[in-house]
């Protein structure tokens, strides 16, 4: 085609455009209806399984496509929230890099196939490798499995084994934790992060913000002191925070027993924190508790049971629900064999050291995958398994609820579960649904009612306490490898909305690097972006530095998650793989690092961390808790008030930072409301990320403030009289709105924006799975501005199902999408023209003020300072 | 030689004239550009109205809705209760025409529909653009007629759009809706999200 042709061509086509009327449309209904009325969403109770533990969830479907997932309110590990990676699940339901059929040594094969060839080798020398499960179906096909096949030989492959080996040396018997705290006035995380990890991060979430939402001084209060080697979001949520190793933990809770039962154990060295925190603990005696990561060792296990019997904690002592718990034991795994079965989870990466080559050991090589990951790569017999949307099934909550899961949707490329694989080593067809034998009011509850374990009151064996309290020296320089934040052990690695999610603390994104404390970055001459060479282990290992403000110093702490492989197209290549520095069991080792001399550019979401002498966070002490003064605001050419809705509601946010703990569940629940996209490493580094609701983050010395900022849907918003073609205007209702189809992108209106939460769409950004799609929420174009809409479409449809059953509006009826996500209930939602609505009730709090305050902006988003409980030293 | 006499020689006179009708042409040319696609979206030809739409079975609603009593909310069982009014399932269609006309040629498609478990593609005849998000469960059950919207359907063979479905026309209505008790939006998120 020459020039001339194309513009001919062009002018033709442009023509053509502006004349002719749209291509005809067609509408297909249903053959048979199902039971739905297409436009009207259907939400069906769930429960996702995570370590083994599961949480029971509300699924809101599409005609037929999950597309949102919610917290099951009455469900006891949920209680209506969820977490971020629980908001992420229903796009790796969707993910189109999952396995799509069963292969046999790289060709394609039939599930039929898998399973004769199963069933043929039943007999044989069989081992089977199982993620930790609570499955009751589970515990009856592994019963039936070792009746009639005594060839066939079962291991788990994860789970928290150093907490069930603490327990089972301290009591006798493999129990779990659950801390009441409601019922305490100071919590000790130590090494946990308890309020965003961890089978029990909803229920602790809960409880803590409903005793740190202070509505007076005099309510009272919680006091959180954490004792942690990194900056975690339970850190940046508590009112001291004491660094030490992680190799010092075990001393340090050595040295506290003593304090408080002194006599009992040799008298410690001097520790002015630890005495500190040992006479706070004696003060709240009945009322205080300690929460232990997971992955400490045993003999600080051990301690902490002693020191929670010793001033009376408020804990629940329950078994744990996680089937043959304390006995996941690999050291007995020896690979070999005729067959192996690796049934879910992906242990040629999450354990450490070459456990693929173990893996190898077997002749034929089953493996369960949802993806060709690491463990994938072992296989003979590649098979997809089911999503949990997919597939029916039960397991149990952290307090032994039997929880339902039950599936929204046809499996999506085929595949088995593994309980079908499992029955067909018994030779038998297996009908899951027809197994669990629950009731239609059970599934929709979505978990059987008063099937929680008993609580156990076991007796604490003093010997093991003594034996427990021999610890090691500390490490020079300590390399530790935990679970990352936002991808836990890569399990949500290839989940784009949690691989863009910001860490909450260092806001890195697409990637991992290894964190430093400002004086051992500087002791090695080292910079954020510096690349390191870290030996441990043996082995080197090349990352980026990060260099935190809160990190405890000689600390170098690497996430795991990262450095997969090539086959999963979100994950491929972002950051490294820590699992080389690992060792089983421990959580920690010694190492060394050396600068390469390279640099790294970290895709971080919020460069900028000062807040410029602009109080944006602020904090409250409780004795000097009055009122922020009033800002005269400027002059201003809008008129107020605004002229009143005809339906009479006022909408306005509350957030409460005193109950914030920087989850971030809100965010990935935004992002999955409102179809926002994922922009990528180099849009982050840019500055183009598309979240509607960030969580901005601000160092006060070594302390991290959180705030959420989101659209503050100002009643005199800036934005809205730059905007040369009126796409964003104010409703009667007090929304500042934007109309996508007007905005012909200036950037003015973001340019103007006081708070920065205007998003441009520099691209037309993929959303590789369309099908999660909020069909209620318009996918943006290339060239348009948007923001927060307070979430627009669940007003509307509030304010419609009302009037269509002519009532008037309930308060809390309409919900955003964060504020239903949110665990602590930080995010409150509703009218403010309701004087009794929540939100009203909590914009009375005498602790609110508006960010910018003094610009007149008129926030409809009101913040209530942070609140720090007890002495402010080492606090902000 | 002055400058006058130069331009009189290079302009001659009738230039001026030239000038200002090619200028005019050129000015009524923009206003064209601009004001033909604003005028032509809402021309009949292009929002449709007025056109019967041929479907893939000649379902008559003259005989459904007139002559058979039926109500609308029978087959498009939405109306009330979503946004979509719906269009009915090959199976409630069954429910009568297994028993009424079930030989029927004309209702060929519909029992292959019904056998072959392939949904009938029926021609789109209302369309909305996809930035408007209309709830048709608001409108029903605040008393807005059905035929406010779709016109007489119990006088078509085959159904054709009545009203233009353009934002000024959502607008007339949603600004003087005539009724105390009414409250429409007016505002852009009313039904832009």
């Amino acid at each position: 085609m020459n020039r001339r042709t194309f513009l001919e061509a062009l002018a033709a086509t442009v023509a053509a455009a502006g004349c002719s009327r749209a291509p005809d449309q067609r509408l297909q209904p249903y053959v048979r209806q199902p039971e739905l009325m297409p436009g009207r969403p259907q939400r069906y109770a769930t429960s996702i399984v995570e370590g083994g533990y599961a949480t029971g969830l509300v699924v809101e479907s599409h005609e037929g496509r999950p597309t949102k997932v919610e917290g099951n309110p009455a469900h006891p590990a949920s209680l209506g929230a969820t977490s971020a990676a629980q908001q992420a699940w229903v796009l790796s339901l969707y993910d189109p890099s999952r396995v799509r059929a069963v292969s046999h040594v790289g060709a394609p094969s039939t599930e039929r196939e898998a399973i004769a060839a199963i069933a043929a080798i039943a007999a044989k020398d069989v081992r089977v490798l199982l993620p930790a499960s609570s499955s009751p179906l589970l515990a009856e096909r592994l019963t039936a499995l070792r009746a009639r096949r005594p060839n066939v030989r079962v291991w788990f492959h994860d789970g928290p084994n150093e907490a069930w080996e603490g327990a089972r040396r301290a009591f006798g018997q493999v129990l779990e934790d659950t801390i009441d705290l409601e019922r305490c006035d100071l919590f000790v995380d130590v090494d946990a992060d308890s309020l965003s990890q961890g089978p029990r991060q909803l229920v602790y979430a809960r409880a803590f913000g409903k005793r740190r939402r202070l509505r007076t001084p005099n309510d009272p209060p919680l006091r959180v002191w954490t004792v942690e080697p990194a900056l975690t979001c339970t850190g940046a949520a508590s009112d001291r925070r004491t660094k030490r190793k992680s190799s010092e933990i075990v001393a340090f809770l050595a040295g506290l027993l003593a304090e408080i039962t002194p006599g009992k154990l040799p008298t410690p060295i001097a520790d002015g924190e630890r005495s500190e925190l040992a006479r706070e603990l004696l003060a709240h005696r009945g009322r205080a508790a300690i929460a232990l990561g997971a992955e400490q060792p045993p003999e600080a296990h051990v301690l902490v049971h002693a020191l929670n019997v010793a001033f009376g904690a408020p804990i629940t002592r329950r078994p744990s629900p996680v089937l043959e718990a304390g006995n996941h034991d690999l050291a007995s795994f020896d690979g070999g064999g005729d067959a192996l079965f690796v049934l879910g989870g992906n242990p040629a990466y999450s354990i450490p050291g070459d456990f693929a080559a173990k893996l190898r050991g077997a002749r034929e090589r089953f493996v369960l995958s949802s993806h060709d990951d690491e463990t994938a790569r072992v296989a003979t017999w590649l098979i997809p398994s089911l999503h949990g949307l997919e597939r029916w099934g039960n397991a149990r909550a952290a307090d032994g609820t039997v929880s339902s899961i039950q599936p929204l949707i046809s499996p999506l490329f085929g595949g088995l579960d593994e309980l079908s694989i499992l029955s067909a080593l018994l030779g038998e067809p297996f009908d899951a649904h027809a197994a669990m034998s629950v009731d239609d009011a059970t599934l929709q509850r979505g978990f059987v009612e008063g099937s929680a374990y008993s609580p156990v009151e076991p007796r604490l064996d003093d010997a093991a306490v003594l034996a427990a309290a021999h610890a090691a020296p500390p490490l020079a320089l300590e390399i530790r490898t935990p679970r990352d934040a936002t991808l836990g052990d890569g399990e949500w690695s290839n989940v784009g909305w949690l691989q863009e999610l910001p860490d909450p603390i260092t806001q890195l994104t697409w990637g991992n690097a290894a964190r430093l404390s400002p004086a051992t970055a500087k002791r090695f001459d080292v910079t954020t972006g510096d690349e390191i060479e870290i030996e441990a282990q043996g082995a080197k290992v090349r990352a980026p530095v990060l260099v935190v403000p809160g990190d405890a110093d000689d600390v170098l702490t690497l996430t795991r998650g990262y450095g997969r492989v090539d086959s999963l197209p979100i994950a491929a290549s972002r950051g490294v793989d820590a699992r080389p520095l690992r060792r089983l069991g421990a959580p920690f080792v010694s190492g060394s690092f050396h600068r390469t001399g390279r640099k790294h550019a970290l895709a971080i979401a919020q460069q900028h961390a000062a807040e410029e002498d602009r109080p944006h966070v602020r904090s409250v002490g409780l004795e000097e808790w009055k009122p922020f003064p009033e800002v005269t605001p400027k002059p201003t050419l809008y008129k107020l008030p605004l002229a009143g809705s005809p339906l009479g509601n006022q909408w306005g946010m509350v957030v409460d930072l005193a109950a914030c703990t920087g989850c971030s569940a809100c965010v990935v629940a935004c992002q999955a409301e409102n179809n926002v996209p994922t922009v990528g490493p180099v849009g982050v580094r840019l500055g183009r990320e598309m979240h509607w609701l960030r969580i901005d983050r601000y160092w006060q010395d070594d302390h991290v403030l959180m705030q959420p900022m989101l659209c503050q849907h100002c009643e005199k918003a800036p934005c809205e009289y730059v905007c040369p073609v009126n796409a964003t205007a104010h409703s009667p209702d007090g929304l500042n709105e934007m109309v996508y189809n007007r905005c012909v992108g200036t950037r003015f209106c973001s340019a103007n924006c006081p708070y920065k939460v205007r998003r441009f769409n520099w691209f037309r950004y993929e959303h590789p799975a369309t099908l999660v799609l909020n069909p209620n929420v318009t996918v943006r174009e290339r060239g348009v501005m948007e923001k927060c809409t307070f979430c627009v479409q669940r007003i509307r449809e509030g304010e419609i199902a009302a009037r269509r059953e002519s009532r008037a509006l309930r308060d809390g009826e309409i919900v955003t999408a964060c504020a239903q996500a949110c665990p602590t209930g930080a995010l409150v939602f509703g009218s403010i023209a309701d004087p009794r609505s929540a939100v009203s009730e909590a914009r009375k709090i005498p602790r609110g003020y508006a960010v910018l305050d003094e610009l007149g902006t008129e926030p409809r988003v009101r913040y209530l300072a942070r609140v720090v409980v007890g002495p402010k030293k080492g606090a902000p | 030689m002055s400058a006058e006499h130069d331009h009189a020689t290079l302009w001659p006179r009738w230039a001026d004239s030239v000038l200002r009708v090619v200028l005019g042409v050129l000015a009524l040319g923009v206003v064209t550009l601009i004001a033909f696609p604003i005028l032509g979206v809402r021309t009949a030809y292009v929002t449709g109205r007025g056109d019967p739409v041929a479907q893939p079975i000649a379902f008559d609603h003259r005989h459904h809705v007139r002559d058979a009593a039926i109500d609308c909310r029978f087959c498009h069982a939405g109306a009330e209760k979503a946004a979509m009014a719906g269009v009915p399932a090959t199976q409630l269609c069954m429910g009568c025409h297994g028993q009424i006309w079930p030989q029927a040629g004309l209702l060929e498609p519909l029992r292959a529909s019904y056998f072959e478990d392939k949904p009938i593609r029926w021609t789109r005849v209302h369309r909305l653009p996809e930035h408007v998000f209309f709830d048709h469960s608001i409108h029903v059950t605040r008393g807005i007629d059905c035929s406010q919207c779709h016109g007489p359907i119990d006088t078509m063979g085959q159904v054709a759009a009545v009203a233009p479905l353009t934002m000024g026309w959502c607008l007339d209505c949603h600004r003087n809706p005539g009724r105390s008790d009414l409250h429409p939006p007016t505002y852009c998120s009313g039904c832009h999200r």
